[in-house]
């Protein structure tokens, strides 16, 4: 019961698990949190380590009042502000609400019927375009390959559907509570929101292609960034945000992630149950970045770690990319002038004493 | 990466360069600001704001999303943060007085997340319709906040300091580059006695405990999320919400108050520095000052009496100008241009790392010679430079004699063999002015044969500067397409009651005084 329970989970986590998974992909325990969605802060929990990643219920709060506040009244905010942006066009009409109840929604129940549901659509804006409504929120496509991520799912947060001579074009977009501050914007929370916006294009695209609708229906290679305006609750939309180069990091990433997970993952993991996942994910190598310190719980113990190893992982990316497999004590010995022993401590050693 | 590896061996941060590239204004002149601002808000929660050395005040109201509460909070705020910059104000008039640097007045915050809290001060506050009597205040707080956060985006900006960035360009931490952008965590290694195990064991206690404005979510999961419910149920019960108030107000005093007491203690580092702080660093105060003025307080005069000009509210993203946009883009230009042109001079280990850089370079004076003609003078030098030694000069190229900012070469022949690297340079900046130094002779003074001299390459500041004024003149120029074209669609502004409204961009506020 409790692994069925996990791998609903995990099927609803796909892109939290994609995005981590992104941020060191050299770190086997990393991998296999991801591939198990194994929860790091549970992780190192048990490793006796203080999480130190999580969410304010006050960020969650708000993030959900905008979301909700974007679909009321048929949309209104949101879609003055994609007309406004020239996402759609002036005088657009039509809010498909495909978000489930635990998520604000009003009709759609579960999962099973949320899948059946946008199927549906699709199908049906295939057939019959001019009908099509202007905003769909919350529709959910399925990734259908994978072994090891098997029915992966993804919840795209808005789509603007737009119809012409040519067919419907779909443009997939990603709602953040972010603050848009034009070109001040958090370089970070930006990029983060485009490459999720990137994977609903990828599963976008499966989809369409996967139920045969294409070309009459297409996935947009654009998208659109909701954020806030500062100081406001109203949506700052960024439009025309060029997708290709993200949804290719998406497709590329799902293969390469499924292609690692195969080579480190055990046959018995599926049936494991959570404690042993957890103790797989504390038992695996670990490859220790400056990355980790961003989203990593388990950071602190591969600090300790390397420490004492003296790895120069410790001093920066910078150095540990120039020192390599070398120790620290080393390095700092060729500083001070002993003989190196090969060509690349002659190397290192030329480096570190130039610089000085 | 050596100063980091050394940093490590002895235990503990080592000054990077010889001296301080920032001013560091007297207490009585510096004012240290920190926020706190409830997650996914964009407006401050708390706000801490006191000169080092004496108690900080503190200001907070109980939910951080309720607008008048808010707005109420950065009134009490805008009033000492605006009598304080503008302290150092209206005697600043580089028209008829030269700015002086000894009035700086700074505004200390611990980050840049902090000082990413001025820009949506800006946003909220500039135009804002509301506040109520405060309204004007609000405003007037919105305009300096704009302009302070858009001030640090100019290198070598001097007002408003993030001492978390300025801690790291003073010194060499030996961790790694995340990490050291925590203000605590380098003030753990700085401010403990011990070896590098303290001092690392310091830091990483201190990094456990947040800096930026947004507070540590297990402290907004509790115990603020249970008291801010209860003072909002008390609230709407007609009931007595003044219990929760406090608490609330006790857990933000503890938050705003370490986060402003950090900012402090890297103001008191760095005042306690031993290092001098780099002669050039006065050029740049004057001009930061001549900035303070044209950019800020000239415009606020013109606000409190329209007949000194016409005043206009900067946007808080872009100035919808593009003559306006030229000449900003040149004047951040010109100082990042000359930014290390005024501080290289003065300070020994940056010239060094120029040198193994190759933009600088030492060579050997072979011939004196003047090439000018009747009572024109062009002193030319033969230089003789180290084939070996990385270098990037090229025939035009612009070099100035280290020490003596002013003085200017350019090269006119490069002439390299296996052994030797020849450069034939003509002077031509103050060429009948004594270098600076222990000479103290002209350029075409036959002294300097045979002697070493240390050049880095010029900077072009000045003329950059200049095509920065010159920008607004050129409705005739190539690029007029550009920088004097109208804006192609109307802009618009979403205002704090969600109104939407369109830009009154700066060529109508100016050109028909509209009152925004």
């Amino acid at each position: 019961m409790e692994v069925d329970e996990l791998r609903e989970e995990a099927r609803r986590n796909t892109r939290g698990r994609f995005e981590q998974w992104a941020k060191n992909p050299t770190c086997e325990a990393n991998i296999l949190s991801a591939v198990h969605n194994v929860r790091l802060d549970k992780a190192a929990s048990a490793a006796g380590l203080a999480p130190g990643f999580g969410q304010s219920p006050f960020a969650i709060a708000r993030g959900n009042a905008f979301e909700a506040g974007l679909f009321t009244a048929d949309a209104a905010a949101l879609r003055a502000a994609l007309e406004r942006a020239g996402v759609l066009p002036a005088g657009s009409r039509g809010l498909l609400d495909l978000r489930l109840r635990q998520n604000g929604g009003s009709r759609v129940s579960g999962v099973d019927a949320a899948l059946f549901e946008t199927e549906a659509w699709l199908r049906a804006i295939a057939a019959d375009p001019w009908q099509a409504d202007s905003i769909v929120a919350a529709p959910m496509v399925r990734i259908p390959k994978g072994v090891i991520l098997p029915e992966a799912l993804l919840i795209i947060d808005a789509v603007a559907v737009t119809v012409s001579a040519e067919g419907v074009r779909l443009t997939v977009g990603e709602i953040k509570v972010f603050p848009d501050r034009g070109g001040h914007t958090d370089p970070g929370q930006l990029a983060s929101a485009r490459a999720q916006a990137g994977v609903y294009r990828h599963a976008l695209g499966l989809a369409l292609d996967h139920l045969g609708l294409t070309p009459r229906v297409t996935a947009a290679d654009d998208g659109f960034l909701v954020f806030t305006w500062p100081g406001s609750n109203a949506p700052s939309v960024r439009a025309r945000e060029d997708l290709t180069y993200q949804a290719r990091r998406a497709e590329r990433g799902f293969a390469r992630l499924e292609e690692v997970a195969q080579s480190i993952v055990r046959d018995d993991d599926f049936a494991a149950d959570n404690p042993t996942l957890i103790a797989r994910v504390l038992a695996a190598p670990t490859d220790y970045k400056e990355a980790c310190l961003s989203f990593c719980d388990l950071a602190p113990r591969c600090h300790s770690r390397a420490m004492a190893a003296d790895e120069p992982s410790v001093l920066g990316d910078d150095v540990a990319r120039i020192l390599g497999g070398m120790t620290i004590a080393r390095a700092l010995a060729l500083m001070a002038g002993v003989a190196p022993a090969d060509d690349r401590e002659a190397d290192v050693q030329r480096r570190l004493t130039q610089a000085r | 990466m050596a100063g980091t590896l050394e940093a490590w061996r002895m235990g503990r941060p080592l000054p990077r360069y010889d001296t301080l590239h920032h001013a560091i204004a007297p207490a009585d002149q510096v004012l240290i600001v920190a926020f706190v601002r409830m997650a996914g808000e964009s407006r401050p929660w708390a706000i801490a704001w006191g000169a080092p050395g004496a108690a900080p005040s503190i200001a907070s109201v109980p939910d951080g999303r309720v607008r008048d509460d808010v707005a109420g909070l950065c009134a009490a705020f805008a009033g000492d943060l605006i009598a304080h910059l503008s302290a150092g104000g209206p005697h600043l008039d580089p028209a008829t007085t030269a700015p002086d640097p000894m009035a700086l007045h700074q505004v200390w915050l611990p980050n840049g997340q902090h000082i990413a809290m001025l820009h949506q001060v800006g946003y909220t506050y500039s135009q804002t319709r509301f506040g109520g009597a405060n309204r004007d205040l609000l405003r007037a707080f919105g305009r300096i906040a704009g302009w302070m956060f858009r001030d640090t985006s100019r290198v070598g900006n001097q007002h408003i300091v993030d001492a978390s960035a300025l801690l790291t360009a003073s010194y060499v931490v030996p961790a790694q580059r995340v990490r050291t952008a925590h203000l605590g965590y380098v003030l753990g290694w700085l401010t403990t006695d011990g070896d590098r195990e303290a001092r690392l064991a310091a830091a990483m206690a201190a990094e456990r405990l947040t800096v930026s404005p947004t507070m540590d979510p297990a402290t907004e999961r509790e115990p603020l999320a249970g008291l801010v419910d209860r003072w909002n149920d008390a609230r709407r019960a007609d009931g007595n919400p003044a219990a929760a108030a406090a608490q609330i107000a006790t857990v933000l005093d503890g938050e705003v108050r370490r986060r402003w007491r950090l900012a402090e203690q890297a103001y008191l580092v760095l005042t306690a520095d031993d290092r001098p702080v780099n002669e050039g660093v006065t050029a740049l105060v004057t001009e930061s000052q001549r900035e303070f003025w044209y950019q800020y307080l000239r415009i606020e005069q013109r606000h409190a009496d329209p007949d000194q000009g016409p005043a206009f509210i900067a946007h808080p993203e872009t100035d919808f100008h593009g003559s306006s946009a030229a000449s900003r883009y040149l004047i951040h230009e010109a100082a990042d241009e000359g930014y290390i042109g005024h501080l290289i001079h003065h300070d020994h280990a940056l010239f060094q790392e120029a040198l193994d850089d190759g933009r600088a370079f030492q060579a050997q004076v072979l011939g004196v010679d003047d090439a000018g003609t009747g009572r024109s003078t062009a002193p030319r030098w033969v230089l003789r430079l180290d084939p070996t030694l990385p270098h990037r000069l090229r025939e035009t190229t612009r070099v100035a004699p280290l020490g003596s900012r002013g003085h200017e070469a350019i090269v006119l022949v490069l002439n390299a063999s296996a052994d030797d690297l020849l450069v034939t340079i003509e002077w031509t900046a103050r060429k009948t002015k004594p270098l600076l130094g222990p000479l103290q002779a002209l350029p075409m003074d036959h002294m300097w044969l045979g002697m070493t001299v240390r050049f880095v390459l010029a900077d072009a500041a000045a003329l950059t500067l200049r095509r920065s004024r010159r920008v607004w003149s050129a409705a005739a120029g190539p690029g007029a397409w550009l920088t004097h074209g109208a804006p192609t669609a109307p802009i618009e502004i979403t205002g704090d009651d969600d109104r939407v409204d369109l830009v009154l961009d700066d060529i109508v506020q100016i050109a028909d005084g509209v009152e925004v």
